[in-house]
């Protein structure tokens, strides 16, 4: 039997919820009586949603490029001496709480997105320099030698072969580093940032319960369908990986 | 020629800091900004004496590798650190003798950054002096030692941080203890929902793959929107069963945040155990069978401590993201060092923010160096 | 001792055990050899009931095997396995005293025993006793094993392929040292292999399995000079028949006692393949016999290769 790919649904799921969510107001209403106003109306989700994706999305752009860059130089041999040391920071800074990055950026460079996408970009740094560098490791080293042996560059090498193989292992890698980010972006509400965090955080301190479910659905349901894509994204690399060695076997 | 590309790298970055950023700032109140304390403020009279051990980490890059080297990089950069916390706080003394008592002194960007340099240096020398994990802990430990005695006796209770500190020095031991003791609760439903979790999919491979494809769905959920998802049915069922209030479960507070936290403990632990048993030897159990030991007998002499090892790596990312979550819980009003945190970014008071941070990542540190610790010691037992 | 009685052994859709009958009597050497898939590994793990046979009986010291506890069955017997299998968390005392301990010795015996087996192994006590596997070459590791499956004197050792992923010159010593350990203890041996050479020159008795069933059982002599069908011949070689029943021959059995002879001394456990060797290398066509102590004994010529044993030949 077929396994119902999960990704459309939720995908979906998410879209109607986020531009729906004024007209579940009754439903909120009824579910808490109580509470005078049972929809977060201050922003749109749409925007809370656009807010937190562009922080999340320019965050782990530049957690990529810088993390993937630091990666392949560590593991070249002029950096070889480097590769301890980008070891211990990767595996030292995973020990930092995330929301303890975010914490510090703020007094240092104050209220507002800019402090809190650095933030953000450097924590989600670590796992991708990780995951790049057991990624280019675990390539086999026969292969390489191969590679050398019919003449491909150094940086052809690269390009060619150890990205190529080390892909899955770095995507994983960059799974894990956007999905903490979505998390942390969303305590990042506390610092003057407009995400989908400000609803559940306005809410907490409101003790308004209806605030904290509605932001709650909305970024638990964005990063679940983030996470699916990216495991879709993983097996297609994989197929990819298969198909284009098969054409080259 | 330089025999460390690395150390020259770090020292020179430390080099541009010290003169680029400030080592403390001064403000006359908690409402303006610090302007930095001039360096010859700093290293008037003979408190430049603290930055010498610094001499031997700058000419580190230019020295023959070998163990003294090494062991004078480690012991240089912990006379740095302790000196440098010493200086501020002679510093602060000093200038708080001649202000207002709202005035404040804090560490500045340049004394963070030679200490993160020191304590990389200090690192990568340990890393070097010796392959035994149980050693280079212990070093490095020691090597932390004078600092921590002078923080602890008082060397820098003029600094703001220690001023905020000692403004509320009870809720402070309340944030830690209850950070702490919510950690050590959640350990208990984890460990017991994990580990028998861990052995069903170890025994039992068909399991594992809708087991865990759960447990990954809840570790992608955001940890603040999962406290919140619990606060309406937690709270609805408080008041379907009111017996449970006077139990001292509610909506909010502890109660979400330990049960959230459980949740996201379950992955790594029901992983590492399954993942642990799968590495026991089968030719090992064969043995036991063959020999005549039961089922129970392989499981407790065999399975178990063969397994250990690679169960602690996962109680020890397990403790470590607990840390965190658990500041995340702040929001929730389960208290913790998160509440001091929050406190400070809300009133934009930085040494608060700190006073919550430090301990925050100092106790994820020590979590992490005491399981792997543990972890090493286990693993040198069982090979 | 152990006594199979029409036993049969099925897996979904194909037999693996087809009626076997064997009786395996107090101190022989039994090696059950075979192709792949003959079913000589099942039929050694359903003595222990490590595979529980479907048809029959098989019979232990008198007793149906059925009538024990398997963890009782297992702990009078001895069991040593190809990959060896050791606690890698436990010394080698410890795992040499794994059955004791679970038999309840006290300590004082454990530790004289685990002594007295690493001596007769021809380990070091007191340097090998607190080492941990992980230390160990493949042979020590494999002494260690059989160290372990007779530290609680069973009646019975059970042995599969222990030596199959040995090198040769390891294989050879252990094998040595597998024959003398039996001689002297009388402990009976069931060794599963599929190397012809290592049944020769271990077992007393050959069984040859073939697709679940006994094709031919007897004295590797006996096996060797009248093989039963052209599998069995095929299976003990065609070319090498000869050279294989010299192995299975002693010099001691042959040689001409009082002759002498000039050269290096063969023994008289030597084998007469052996001799055969040392005769083409040295060129002669006779050599010098010493027995054990090293004391000339007598000769033995190139055409005693060809005859058939003398009534006056040393036991």
């Amino acid at each position: 039997m077929k396994r119902i790919d999960p990704l459309v649904p939720a995908a979906l799921a998410l879209v109607a919820l986020v531009l729906g969510m004024p007209a579940l107001k009754p439903l909120f209403a009824w579910m808490f009586p109580d509470q005078a106003r049972p929809l977060y109306e201050q922003d749109s989700f749409l925007s809370l949603t656009l807010g937190h994706l562009s922080l999340v999305a320019i965050s782990s752009a530049v957690s990529v490029v810088v993390g993937v860059a630091v990666a392949i130089f560590v593991t070249r041999p002029a950096g070889r001496a480097f590769r301890p040391l980008a070891e211990t920071l990767t595996a030292a800074g995973q020990t930092f709480p995330p929301i303890a990055v975010l914490a510090i950026a703020v007094p240092l460079l104050g209220f507002g997105p800019l402090p809190a996408l650095i933030a953000l970009a450097l924590y989600g740094l670590l796992p991708v320099t990780e995951a790049t560098v057991a990624g280019i490791e675990q390539v086999p080293s026969g292969v390489r030698e191969a590679a050398r042996g019919i003449g491909m560059s150094p940086a052809g090498i690269l390009a060619k072969v150890e990205l190529p193989l080390a892909a899955p292992v770095i995507v994983a890698g960059i799974r894990t580093s956007v999905i903490i980010n979505i998390g942390t972006a969303a305590i990042a509400s506390t610092v003057g940032v407009k995400t989908l965090g400000l609803p559940i955080i306005v809410g907490l301190s409101g003790f308004n319960t209806a605030y904290v479910l509605q932001g709650a659905l909305v970024v638990g349901l964005l990063a679940v369908v983030v996470d699916l894509a990216f495991d879709r994204l993983g097996a297609f690399l994989d197929r990819w990986n298969r198909d284009a060695g098969a054409k080259t076997a | 020629m330089v025999k460390n590309p690395v150390l020259m790298v770090l020292v020179v970055a430390a080099l541009a800091a010290a003169i680029a950023l400030p080592f403390l700032s001064h403000a006359p109140n908690r409402l303006l900004s610090g302007q930095p304390v001039p360096w010859g403020l700093v290293l008037e009279g003979w408190r430049g004496l603290a930055f010498a051990p610094a001499i031997i980490l700058l000419a580190d890059p230019f020295l023959p590798d070998g163990r003294i080297t090494h062991a004078l990089v480690a012991l240089a950069a912990s006379a740095l650190i302790a000196g440098m916390i010493w200086l501020a706080g002679d510093v602060a003394r000093a200038m708080a003798d001649a202000a207002t008592p709202a005035a404040r002194t804090s560490f500045g960007a340049a004394f963070w950054i030679l200490a993160v340099m020191a304590a990389l240096a200090a690192s990568d020398a340990l890393q070097k002096l010796t392959r035994e994990p149980a050693l280079r802990i212990g070093l490095a430990l020691l090597l932390a030692l004078p600092a921590v005695l002078l923080v602890a006796n008082g060397f820098i209770d003029a600094l703001s941080i220690m001023k905020e500190y000692a403004n509320r020095r009870a809720v402070f031991a309340a944030a830690v203890t209850t950070h702490l003791a919510i950690i050590a609760a959640m350990l208990v439903p984890t460990l017991a929902i994990g580990l028998p979790l861990g052995l069903l999919v170890h025994r039992r491979q068909k399991l594992g793959r809708p087991i865990f494809a759960v447990l990954n769905i809840i570790q992608t959920v955001p940890s603040i929107a999962l406290f919140g998802l619990l606060i309406a049915p937690l709270a609805a069922l408080v008041a379907f069963a009111p017996a449970l209030a006077r139990l001292g479960i509610s909506g909010i507070g502890v109660t979400p945040a330990i049960i959230a936290l459980t949740l996201y403990s379950l992955l790594p632990i029901v992983r590492s155990t399954a993942a642990g048993l799968a590495a026991v030897p089968g030719a090992a159990i064969e043995a036991a069978r063959g020999i005549g030991m039961t089922r129970a007998q392989i499981f407790r002499a065999v399975e178990v401590p063969l397994a250990l090892p690679v169960l602690v790596a996962g109680l020890r990312v397990t403790v470590v993201q607990a840390v965190g979550l658990t500041a995340v819980a702040a929001l929730i009003g389960a208290g913790g060092l998160g509440a001091i945190i929050f406190q400070g970014l809300n009133a934009s008071a930085i040494d608060l923010v700190l006073l919550g941070v430090v301990p925050l990542v100092g106790i994820a540190v020590l979590a992490d160096l005491a399981l792997k610790l543990a972890g090493a010691m286990l693993k040198a037992r069982t090979g | 001792m152990i006594r199979f009685e029409h036993v049969g052994k099925d897996y979904a859709g194909w037999t693996a055990i087809e009626d076997l009958s064997l009786t395996v009597e107090k101190g022989e050497f039994c090696v059950l050899i075979g192709p792949s898939g003959s079913g000589k590994t099942t039929t050694l793990k359903m003595i222990n009931r490590l595979i529980e046979h479907d048809r029959g009986r098989i019979l232990f010291e008198g007793a149906e095997i059925r009538s024990f506890a398997p963890e009782e069955l297992r702990r009078r017997m001895g069991y040593a396995i190809q990959s060896i299998g050791l606690f890698p968390h436990w010394t080698v005392e410890e795992n040499i005293g794994a059955v004791p301990k679970l038999l309840g010795w006290p300590r004082a015996k454990i530790r004289d025993r685990v002594t007295e087996l690493l001596s007769m192994l021809t380990l070091d006590p007191e340097r090998s006793r607190a080492r941990y596997p992980r230390h160990l070459s493949g042979g020590e590791q494999q002494r260690i094993g059989v160290a372990r499956a007779l530290a609680a004197s069973p009646s019975v050792l059970l042995m599969d392929e222990p030596f199959g992923a040995l090198d040769p010159v390891t294989r050879d010593t252990l094998q040595a040292e597998m024959l003398r350990i039996q001689a002297a203890s009388g402990t009976t041996v069931v060794l599963v292999t599929h190397d012809i050479d290592e049944a020769i020159r271990l077992a007393s008795r050959i069984v040859i399995l073939e697709g679940g069933r006994i094709v031919q059982s007897g004295s590797p002599r006996e096996i060797l000079a009248s093989p039963a069908n052209d599998f069995v011949a095929d299976f003990v070689g065609r070319s090498d028949r000869g050279l294989r029943l010299l192995a299975a021959e002693r010099v001691g059995d042959r040689m001409r006692r009082g002759e002498t002879a000039a050269g290096e001394p063969l023994t008289v456990d030597a084998s007469l393949r052996e001799a055969l060797s040392l005769f083409v290398a040295r060129n002669v066509d006779r050599l010098p016999v010493s027995d054990t102590s090293g004391t000339l004994v007598g000769s033995i010529h190139l055409a005693d290769l060809v005859r058939t044993p003398s009534p006056d030949a040393a036991p």
